[in-house]
């Protein structure tokens, strides 16, 4: 797990500081984000070579800065909409990055598209991994599902 | 005449994002026209003459695969460089977009130092 541990923290990490500028750190593991009612949580599977999704959660302020990072708008000009693709756009390069990294050099993969979750969280029963990070004061976390894609 | 490139992508914000790395890497574009497949970028070339074309793979409509095999039939912008900007950068596929003209790739995420070091050179 250690190399999954390597692999989503540099997508994350990578991802959001290279193209957004928005420092990102490690959070703590055991401290997971109180599940507030403004969570916004964007998913995307993972079709082959492995089976998996990944989901990306943050609280609305959050996105809503990212966004305006992004778009170089003031935080009050971001709409849902741009709030929404800018999830969609962040998931779909922190899989890439991420399956890059676990994947044998050059190895092709195949994603769905990012869906803007609306429904009930995760079943508990489902294999998963979870990781936790910080931008500023707000916690985010990365959620990786499947034995399929944990096991590889 | 000021320098135009055509950004490709069906996602809004990557298409801010990289009119942001074009200018954070220096590449100051004249203008920067924007199309969100590769229908909308074939249309939008009928009209506009472009020194470059930045283009992501997987879009609705027309993916950036076809949108090479299209543009490599129409002699009047054939000749124009594009670097694809993908975050599925499996061999095939970058080989395939190769033998279609494809000049570059970039893959997500980038930085803007590597956005220079790819297209500067074209421009």
């Amino acid at each position: 797990m250690e190399r999954y541990d390597r692999a989503i923290r540099s997508a994350v990490i990578n991802s959001v500081e290279n193209m957004l500028f928005i420092e990102v750190l490690p959070g703590d593991e055991q401290r997971s984000p109180p599940n507030e009612p403004d969570r916004l949580t964007v998913s995307i599977l993972i079709h082959a070579p492995v089976l998996g999704e990944l989901r990306l959660s943050m609280p609305e302020s959050l996105a809503t800065r990212i966004t305006a990072a992004a778009y170089c708008l003031p935080a009050k000009e971001v709409t849902d909409e741009m709030r929404s693709d800018t999830l969609a756009e962040i998931i779909n390069i922190i899989a890439g990055r991420f399956l890059n990294e676990i994947l044998d050099d050059d190895q092709s993969f195949q994603l769905g598209l990012p869906q803007i979750e609306s429904g009930p969280s995760i079943d508990q029963g489902v294999e998963q991994q979870k990781w936790t990070f910080l931008s500023d004061a707000d916690a985010f976390t990365v959620v990786a599902i499947g034995s399929d894609l944990l096991r590889r | 005449m000021g320098k135009k490139v055509l950004i490709i992508d069906d996602s809004s914000t990557m298409r801010k994002i990289v009119t942001r790395s074009l200018r954070q890497a220096g590449l100051d574009f004249d203008t920067i026209l924007e199309a969100g497949d590769g229908v909308e970028a074939l249309q939008v070339l009928q009209n506009e003459s472009v020194d470059i074309i930045l283009s992501d793979i997987n879009m609705p409509n027309m993916d950036g695969i076809e949108f090479l095999r299209q543009k490599a039939g129409i002699d009047a912008i054939k000749a124009i460089p594009v670097i694809m900007i993908t975050t599925e950068a499996g061999a095939d596929i970058l080989t395939e977009a190769k033998s279609l003209g494809a000049a570059g790739s970039i893959k997500k995420p980038f930085t803007p130092d590597q956005v220079s070091d790819i297209i500067g050179p074209l421009v």
